[in-house]
């Protein structure tokens, strides 16, 4: 009985959310149709590539899909993700340093993401590691890491960009007034050119410095090691679509219904949302790492996802809560993470 | 007896300061602010409705600051924004049994029974999205006015109403028996026939400051 009247509010919350994601994501659909087939057919690749690296990961452990099939498929799920993107997604543009990937994300989701902006700007990090597990012979690898690295390097200037230089807030983004279009090829081209902000070249010198270090210790060790890398790094970028779709973020009923927010059991149904917001994410997570492994041990990929999903609650908590805490805390989650997965490798 | 006070409230946005000073205790009974366009009177009502936090001074509700910690005396107050905003897929018969709901209050069956001052009920199935400004200012007025709060805040109440829904708004304003309503509006003729007592929120070179006239409306 004590538990009846919170879950009956979070139901009704939840209900209202989806109604209102659903009725808005419809509405924008019908009225920008035309501009989101045209102009999203060319930048949704863009923007969705690291969310496109699910695909892969999803049948990287699998030995019968040849090489080939496995970038047809890759290829098969992008153009499928986009089409799901362009008609169930809200389409507004944050202004937020992850730039390129959150032109489809809502800047309520991209705050909540900022704490993966390192995964997100070291994407192409992951092509490195798929590649090396593609090729099983020490000499193509270094070959297949040269080439990697430098894809790294333009490839992050590239993400990156000058959208850095934007300190404009999350308030500043605003849904498109006339025509998507010119809003929609200026964060395009803001975000090819270069950036002057000293963080940038830093944060991609941290980025080549983890993949070399990575690099090296996955070549002494056994290949399954690297494969458990992978698919714990591919699970982290795997969340931020993830997140993306669930849109239960807390702030999200502030922005749209402040005068819910003072009522008495606004607080309960809020955490109750994001512990299963939290839950969910770990599941699809474990699914996502199961689907896509194969050879790993299971009891070590348990234990690093029981670890994630307990720093995922804590950050969604932190970021509920204060800000500025948020903001000095993201890093130092991200790094108990990394060490938490490095850790256990080590077990 | 319910009483609301602000002390020395300063409230800074984007470098500069919005709000100076603002000391003032409203008893219960019904408060008029008024106020030239962006000199802050939604900021005020943010600030002492607890949505805000003061960059400076206290908000303090019977004896006890609201932004104290553990204190929950912000739930006693229920602030309606001059922009309707609610999810927009959530008809309004959702829209109002989820309000009753995360208040704490019994949802009966049929909602508007016993309480429908501003007709919704022909409008129950709709989606608040689809709704015209002035259903939508109706439907959160009717959830203010269906919890029985302590204290009432009000940003530009009349807006969209017609003149059948702003008697209305009039009527429910002289019903409510006890607590403290604050209203911001730059339509007080509207309300004619409410006894107010008239603040008003004066711009200054240092931020807005404001000044109670202490004249009946």
């Amino acid at each position: 009985m004590m538990l009846s009247a919170p879950i009956s509010s979070l139901v009704w919350v939840t209900g209202a959310m989806l109604k209102s994601y659903r009725f808005a994501s419809r509405d924008f659909f019908r009225s920008r149709q035309r501009t989101i087939l045209l102009l999203g057919s060319v930048l949704m690749p863009l923007a969705s590539i690291p969310e496109a690296l699910l695909s892969p990961l999803l049948i990287l452990g699998d030995p019968k899909v040849d090489p080939l099939g496995r970038c047809f498929t890759t290829v098969i799920d992008l153009v499928l993700w986009n089409a799901w993107i362009a008609s169930q997604r809200h389409f507004i543009p944050p202004i937020r340093d992850v730039s390129v990937v959150t032109v489809f994300m809502r800047p309520q989701m991209t705050a909540i993401c900022v704490a993966l902006r390192y995964c997100i700007l070291s994407w192409p990090a992951i092509f490195l590691f798929l590649a090396l597990q593609c090729v099983r012979d020490e000499s193509g690898r270094a070959q297949f890491a040269q080439m990697a690295l430098c894809v790294v390097v333009i490839s992050s200037g590239v993400v990156s960009g000058s959208r850095l230089n934007r300190a404009a807030p999350y308030g500043a983004a605003r849904p498109f007034d006339k025509w998507s279009a010119y809003p929609l090829l200026s964060y395009a081209l803001s975000g090819i050119a270069p950036s002057t902000d000293p963080r940038v070249p830093c944060m991609h010198a941290c980025s080549c410095l983890a993949v070399i270090l990575t690099y090296v210790v996955l070549s002494r060790l056994p290949s399954s090691y690297g494969v458990v890398t992978i698919s714990l790094i591919g699970s982290l970028v795997a969340l931020l679509p993830l997140r993306a779709l669930l849109d239960l973020a807390s702030q999200r009923s502030v922005v749209d219904c402040p005068m819910l927010v003072a009522c008495p059991r606004f607080r309960t149904v809020e955490n109750c949302q994001v512990v299963c917001c939290a839950a969910l994410l770990f599941a699809a997570s474990m699914t996502a790492s199961a689907l896509g492994q194969g050879r790993v041990d299971a009891v070590h990929d348990g234990l690093f996802m029981t670890a994630l999903f307990m720093t995922l609650m804590f950050l969604a908590f932190v970021s509920c809560r204060n800000a500025r805490v948020s903001r000095w805390m993201e890093n130092g989650v991200l790094c108990v993470v990394v060490v938490t997965g490095i850790t256990l490798e080590c077990i | 007896m319910t009483s609301l006070e602000l002390r020395s409230v300063r409230k800074g946005r984007s470098g500069r300061c919005v709000l100076w000073d603002a000391s003032v205790c409203f008893q219960e009974g019904v408060h008029l602010i008024e106020g030239e366009n962006g000199v802050g009177k939604t900021t005020l009502l943010e600030v002492m409705s607890g949505l805000e936090m003061p960059t400076s001074g206290d908000v303090v509700l019977d004896g006890r600051s609201i932004h104290a910690r553990g204190n929950r005396s912000t739930q006693r107050i229920v602030m309606i924004p001059a922009v309707a905003k609610f999810y927009e897929g959530a008809s309004v018969d959702y829209a109002i049994r989820l309000y009753l709901s995360l208040r704490g209050l019994p949802v009966p069956r049929d909602i508007f029974e016993s309480f429908d001052p501003f007709s919704l009920k022909r409008h129950a199935t709709i989606p608040f999205g689809k709704l015209s400004l002035g259903w939508r200012k109706r439907l959160m007025l009717h959830m203010a006015f269906v919890a029985d709060s302590d204290v009432l805040v009000l940003d530009e109440p009349t807006v969209g109403l017609d003149a059948k829904g702003i008697e209305c708004l009039a009527d429910l304003i002289l019903r409510r028996v006890s607590g403290v309503t604050v209203i911001a509006c730059h339509e007080p003729d509207t309300l004619a026939r409410v006894p107010m007592e008239k603040y008003v929120l004066e711009d200054a070179a240092q931020g807005s400051v404001l000044v109670a006239r202490r004249d009946k409306a």
